[in-house]
């Protein structure tokens, strides 16, 4: 399953220049600073173990990991993604706002995992817990959103249909539950190479987005209306 | 029949108790001659309206200033009439505020009009009518009144001055309404501004206006306090400086400095002040820095906001320059030789 596009159109602004300018840093990072050998991922990026000793740049590694990807498919899957559902989500609560909450999803995300992996050596990196945040904050905004998504029946016939966004959101939730639990139960996190938990602490962390709506899109969530 | 003759009918008749009759004669009489005392003096005995009474005392005396008796009746006269009056007006003024308290606005408008037309100066009916009148000119114009009553009355001033400030600036009021979640009002307004645009773009922005309103109102959308905005736009950047304090400081608090305690203040002072100036509302330190409506204008916004983002700013940057000063703690902790 592979979230296409939000069809439905935006309510205040036209362009969400916030999402695109977040999607331009973290392909112009990837692809103009390139992590090399010299620069390994342990220096810059969260280390949950290092987090705990206070040692290495405190909240900036966080910053920077949330900005750093693992490879093109990486940054492409989380771009995309941001696309989809940042969008709207920008919508409901203009761009520096937008950004505010991204950078909180991000941080409560890199919280979370360096929680649950407070021995780990391994360094975090992607946009993946913000990312996943604001598909939490999409869920939350947007329940009944329509979103065009690419599903390959028996793993080869392709269709495209227009999904209730909390199947599409909840897909993507569910995926997360079972890895993580083998994570927190069986301290088996050097077997998966996905931060699991980051992700549900994006989702977690993505219920501040009420803190972060224009008064006009709050006042229609309370009334129960499309935001 | 000679004059003469029709004061002696109109005698007659009321001697024989045809009152009704008698009364109409002699009003003719004192049309004819408004000076003819003897007939003023037998309407004294004929009329039974109060503000009638006090009428023809008054004409005897123009005619004979010095009658002691007529003087004294109409002393007693004015200070019935003093009493019935305060007595009417406060019944009204009962039927006005349980009608305000039901919501029937209108009609309780229409009794303090109708108060304030037999008693110009009825203080509780001119602030009644300042407070509920939809009609701008009307809520000045009683303002003005209750001003001359109590000139040295600094908040009836401060009152006024805003309100002119709203004659002057129609679409603040509308804005003002809107805020308190009075939209027929705030449309009213802006159907009220529409008719005196100056030009095609400024009627395009009104009528965008009233259009979103009557959205708001069709699909009924909560209400929601200036206020509340206010908080819940001030929770997001401590919130998030928090998670950040959290990072730093290891996930523990006995690392916590006062500095850091110092930056999460500043932080809320901030967002508090961009939060203010996002929603833009009624708010005392419009006041304090120039506006007499306390209404925010677009200068004092750009104002406070700027103001508000550097202060939520510098403690970013502060415990950014702690991040980095500390990231080469991470070779260190390696064993990566230099």
């Amino acid at each position: 399953m592979f979230p296409l596009n939000d069809t439905e159109p935006n309510r205040y602004s036209d362009i969400p220049v916030m999402t695109l300018l977040l999607i331009f840093t973290n392909a112009l990072i990837h692809f103009v600073f390139p992590i090399s050998e010299r620069i390994p991922h342990l220096f810059i990026a969260t280390v949950p173990a290092m987090v705990f000793a206070r040692v290495s740049g405190g909240f900036l590694t966080g910053l920077v990991s949330m900005f750093l990807h693992g490879g093109f498919f990486h940054l492409f899957g989380n771009m995309f993604s941001l696309w989809v559902f940042g969008r709207r989500v920008e919508d409901a609560c203009g761009p520096w706002r937008f950004l505010l909450f991204y950078l909180l999803v991000g941080f409560g995300s890199d919280l979370i995992y360096v929680f649950v992996n407070a021995r780990s050596e391994i360094p975090v990196i992607g946009a993946s817990g913000a990312v996943f945040g604001v598909m939490g904050a999409y869920l939350i905004l947007y329940p009944q959103g329509r979103i065009r998504t690419l599903i390959f029946w028996l793993s080869f016939i392709p269709s495209w249909p227009r999904l209730r966004a909390y199947w599409v959101v909840l897909y993507f939730f569910a995926l997360q539950i079972i890895p993580a639990m083998d994570i927190l139960l069986n301290d088996a996190q050097a077997g998966y190479r996905v931060a699991y938990w980051g992700h549900l602490g994006g989702f977690f962390a993505s219920v501040a987005i009420l803190l972060f709506l224009r008064p006009e899109a709050f006042a229609r969530y309370l009334s129960d209306t499309q935001v | 029949m000679s004059r003469q003759d029709r004061l002696q009918v109109a005698i007659a008749k009321a001697k024989a108790g045809h009152e009704l009759s008698a009364r109409d004669l002699f009003l003719d009489i004192v049309h004819d001659e408004p000076d003819n005392k003897l007939a003023w003096l037998w309407l004294v005995g004929l009329l039974d309206n109060t503000d009638d009474l006090i009428s023809a005392c008054e004409n005897i005396l123009r005619i004979g200033p010095a009658d002691a008796r007529v003087q004294r009746r109409l002393g007693e006269l004015r200070r019935t009439q003093k009493a019935q009056l305060e007595s009417w007006t406060d019944e009204k003024l009962r039927e006005a505020s349980s009608l305000l308290k039901d919501g029937e606005i209108d009609f309780a408008l229409i009794r303090l009009r109708e108060i304030l037309k037999k008693v110009p100066r009825a203080e509780r009916a001119l602030a009644l009518l300042a407070k509920y009148s939809p009609d701008l000119n009307e809520q000045v114009q009683a303002l003005k009144d209750l001003s001359v009553l109590d000139p040295q009355n600094e908040q009836k001033r401060a009152v006024l001055e805003r309100l002119h400030y709203f004659k002057e600036h129609p679409l603040e009021l509308a804005a003002l309404y809107e805020e308190r979640g009075e939209w027929d009002k705030a449309i009213k307004v802006f159907d009220g501004v529409a008719t005196n645009t100056s030009g095609r773009r400024e009627w395009d922005h009104v009528m965008r206006e009233v259009s979103r309103l009557e959205y708001l109102q069709k699909e009924r959308i909560a209400y929601v306090s200036p206020l509340l905005s206010i908080i819940r736009l001030t929770a997001g950047p401590p919130l998030l400086f928090f998670f950040l304090i959290v990072t730093q400081v290891g996930y523990d608090f006995s690392y916590f400095t006062l500095v850091m305690g110092l930056e999460l203040l500043a932080v809320v002072a901030g967002a508090f002040l961009l939060a203010l100036a996002t929603i833009g509302g009624e708010h005392t330190l419009w006041r304090r820095l120039g506006n007499a409506a306390g209404r925010a204008t677009k200068p004092l916004r750009l104002l406070v906001g700027v103001v508000g983002m550097l202060i939520i700013l510098l403690p970013f940057v502060l415990l950014g320059i702690e991040a980095v000063q500390r990231w080469y703690s991470v070779f260190d902790y390696l064993g990566f030789e230099w």
